[in-house]
Formats: C-alpha cells, structure tokens, sequence
C-alpha cells in the first residue's frame, strides 16, 4: 500500500521522472519541499511556470535564451566566422567556462541515432547550412562528443560540408589534463597517439 | 546468486535509476541481454567506452533478485572505422534494431550472435556495406527459422528449377510460380538463379556466404522484402531505415515495396523506459 496521500505520491512519481533522479532523491526532494517556507516552494513554481512562458531557443544558433538572439549571437565581438557546433547547451556552457573559444556557436539540439529515430531532419543541421548564407563562416569546429553517435554526426556533418567554403575541424582526442595513463581505456590511448603533435 | 561470462555486442543503453545505466546485448551466451552497469554515469572510469553501440565487448555477469548486474565489461572490438562511414554505421544500426526486435531475451542463441559479429567485421571492411547488409539479413531469417524451403510452388507444388520466374513473399515466407502468381506488390519477382543462390547459402558455413553475390537489380526489393518481413513479425516501424533514408537519399529501399502488416509506431527503444527498482 502507498503509505502517502495522493497529491504527495503524485509529486514524487513525476519528480522521479527527471533525468538523474530515482525514487528515493524524488521523495527526498518531496519531503524538502514539504517541509520548506510557503514563500520559497512557490517562488520554485513560479520560476518553472517563467522557465516554460519565457525561455526560447536563439533563432541563429539554438541556446536557450529570453530574448529572439542569445548574449553569444547579440554580441558583435564574437562574429570571428568560426562556428562551434555542439550537441547540446550543456556543452555550450561547459566551453564557454573554459574562455577557449571566442566565436559563435550551433547547438544541433541532439546526435544522429538510428535506433531512436533521430536522423539530420530531426536536429538542427539545415539551420546550420542556413547560416552560410547570413553569416561569413570561415570555420565550422566540429564539437559533438566522441561518442560513437557523436563522431559518426561529426563525420556525416564533414560530408556535407565539403561542397563549402569554409575550413571543418574537429576538436582533439586525449588524455584529460591530470589524468593517468595507467588508468587510460585503450581506446582513448589509442587516438591520443593518433593525434599526437609536434612537441 | 550466479556469476557468468559472454561475448556480447552492444545494442542500446539507456539512463537507469539515479546513476546506473541499462544496456541492452546481443551476446554468445544467452541471446538478448539486458544489464544493469551500476553507477555507470556516476564514474565513467570503471565502463569507459565499454557501452558503445555495436560494439564487441566481453561481459562479467551476476543474477541477483531477478536481476543481472554487470559487474565488469572490457573491449574486444570498438569497429571505429565504421563511426566515420556514415552508411556503414547507419546499417550497423539497422542490423542491431533487427536483432532487438527478433532474438529472445534469455535463450541461448550463438549463431546468431556470430552472424552479428561476422556481420559488424564485414561492414567495417567491404566496399558493398549494402550487399553485406542484405546477405546478413537472409542468414538472418533464416536462422530465426523463418525462411520458407523455397524449393516449390506453394500452390501447384511445382519445382524450382521447372519455371524461370518466381514470386517471393518474405514476410509471409511464400513462394509461388508465374502462373498462379496474381499481382500484388508484397510480392517480390525472383529469377530461379537467386533463388537457388539463397537457398544454397543456407547450406554453407557463414564465413563462405560473403562471397556469394546477388545480381544487382535484386538487391533492393530482396533488401525491402526482408525489413518488410521485420514489420509483420514485430508489428513495428524500423526506425533506423528512416534515418538511413535521410543520410543516403538514395535509398529508397523500405518504400520499393509496401508492408501489407499493420505497423506500430513506436522506438524499440521504448523497452528502456520500464523501471522497477
Ligand atoms: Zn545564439
Ligand atoms: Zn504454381
């Protein structure tokens, strides 16, 4: 028998359902919040009902903002032509915390997977095709994970672009800074030799 | 509780809990595979590059509580080149959603796991990915035991190699001669010679099957008959051929011949979405 009133159970079983969350942290988080000032749970809502009314996707590049363009398409300094494509704004963020990378972006909003149905209509790549024709891109960085769906939409996106002008890279393969090559896979080992450069 | 150890292939995984994920095999041992890779997400250390999809992997296994957790999984083969060849990765993909759909969880079924791999070996290094696709297909039925004998007509029992034309139905696994053939486009036309030539392959070793060759202007309706016999069995869609519908615009394949099956359309995928923990 479930030992909570409906609206309670309710509010776990929906909580449990985001990504990262069981049922345990959901009825933890749900105890929190029960126990938590009025003022504060409903300035929670009214911060998921503003996320849902007022967040959007940039119309060039596909970050979520609040306004038609994003910071990053608004600001004029970060028109370089190179143009970063990630899969998704959680990448977006992790490289604009690095500084590395002082040009725009392309979030494709997900990877070709076949099994799920995603293909190239279901992600953003005609709208990074489009952006040839309003933008001077001189260099399309290719920033998908090297997962195995994320090197083969890079490949497919090298494909398609060789008919362009501008220059396509793809980020490095490695060992990550302070890591450990005993404690390497042998995949990741294996590229970083691949890619090894002049010292 | 009782410990094992597979070759498998990696068909799916997907998120699991707070930090576990579930991945879905094809494996040596035991036909479809389902796992949980504890803490998974949380530590990328221990499974690094391990849950790939179709990749060939060596899995360390315990049963508990109706349960099977994997508990080690190393490397046998990632087919990298294949990631950088779209189409070849793509039919990867569509080999895997097959093996999903048709091979039971839990009965042990090594022939078709070595076809799986054969079949990954041989799309990483042919120049005809689509042949090796269709050959691995009809091993494939054949295999699951779906393949009619082939050998005479359904109707008038006349033998094969007393007509030159034929008409093959694979997903209700019929064949019938020219003359009592009426037409109906879930049919495929077949020259006597394919015929023998399919029905040949079952006879041989698998590692002898990829040298037979299919006359050119067969392949696609054989390769479309065959997904069709996928959709009748299943009751599904196949997702990944509307991918591979995107990425190679010449396809054309899964619409040459219209699926007579009422399909469902829903991901295979879905079966990821149970939890009961
Ligand atoms: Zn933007
Ligand atoms: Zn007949």
């Amino acid at each position: 028998m479930n030992p909570y009133p409906p609206v309670l159970s309710d509010l776990i079983r929906k909580l449990s359902r985001l990504p990262g969350l069981g049922e345990k942290s959901a009825t933890r988080i749900a105890m929190h919040l029960l126990k938590s000032p009025d003022k504060d749970v409903e300035s929670l809502a009214e911060n998921i009902r503003q996320l849902r009314a007022n967040i959007r996707t940039c119309s060039i590049c596909f970050n979520f903002t609040e306004d038609p363009v994003c910071a990053i398409c608004g600001d004029p300094a970060r028109n370089t032509g190179q143009i970063c494509v990630v899969e998704g704004t959680a990448d977006l963020l992790a490289i604009e915390q690095s500084g590395a990378h002082k040009g725009r972006y392309h979030v494709l909003q997900g990877v070709l997977a076949p099994l799920d149905g995603i293909g190239p209509e279901q992600i953003r790549i005609k709208e990074l095709f489009a952006r040839f024709k309003s933008e001077k891109i001189t260099e399309i960085i290719l920033a998908t994970n090297p997962s195995s769906e994320g090197e083969a939409t890079a490949h497919y996106l090298l494909q398609i672009l060789k008919d362009h002008d501008a220059r396509v890279t793809r980020i490095a393969y490695g060992i990550p800074m302070g890591g450990d090559l005993k404690y390497t896979d042998r995949i990741t080992l294996e590229r970083a030799l691949k890619g090894r450069q002049v010292f | 509780m009782k410990r094992f150890e597979t070759d498998a292939i990696v068909l799916t995984t997907c998120d699991y809990g707070e930090s576990d994920r579930l991945v879905t095999f094809h494996s040596a041992a035991c036909g479809k595979l389902r796992g949980i890779a504890k803490g998974a997400r949380r530590s990328k250390k221990r499974f690094a590059n391990v849950f790939e999809p179709s990749s060939l992997v060596r899995v360390q296994c315990r049963e508990k509580n109706s349960f099977t957790w994997i508990e080690g999984c190393t490397l046998t083969q990632a087919y990298l080149p294949m990631r950088s060849d779209i189409e070849k990765w793509a039919y990867a993909a569509l080999f895997s959603e097959i093996v999903l759909g048709m091979v039971p969880e839990g009965e042990p079924l090594a022939a078709s796991f070595f076809l799986h791999k054969e079949t990954l070996q041989r799309l990483e290094r042919d120049k005809d990915p689509q042949h090796v696709l269709l050959l691995a297909l009809l091993r494939f039925q054949s295999l699951m035991g779906y393949m009619a004998a082939l050998d005479e007509c359904e109707i008038c029992r006349r033998a094969l190699k007393t007509s030159p034309k034929w008409f093959w139905h694979p997903a209700r696994g019929k064949l019938i001669c020219a003359d009592h053939f009426y037409p109906d486009r879930s049919y495929i036309a077949l020259d006597t010679g394919t015929l023998a030539l399919i029905q040949y392959m079952r006879t041989i070793p698998l590692e002898k099957t990829w040298r037979l060759r299919m006359r050119q202007e067969m392949k696609a309706p054989l390769l479309g008959g065959l997904l069709d016999w996928f959709r009748y069995q299943t009751r599904r869609e196949i997702q990944s051929v509307k991918v591979i519908e995107q990425i190679l615009p010449s396809w054309g394949i899964s619409s040459s011949i219209v699926g007579s099956a009422p399909v469902r359309h829903a991901p295979l995928q879905n079966e990821c979405r149970y939890r009961t923990l």
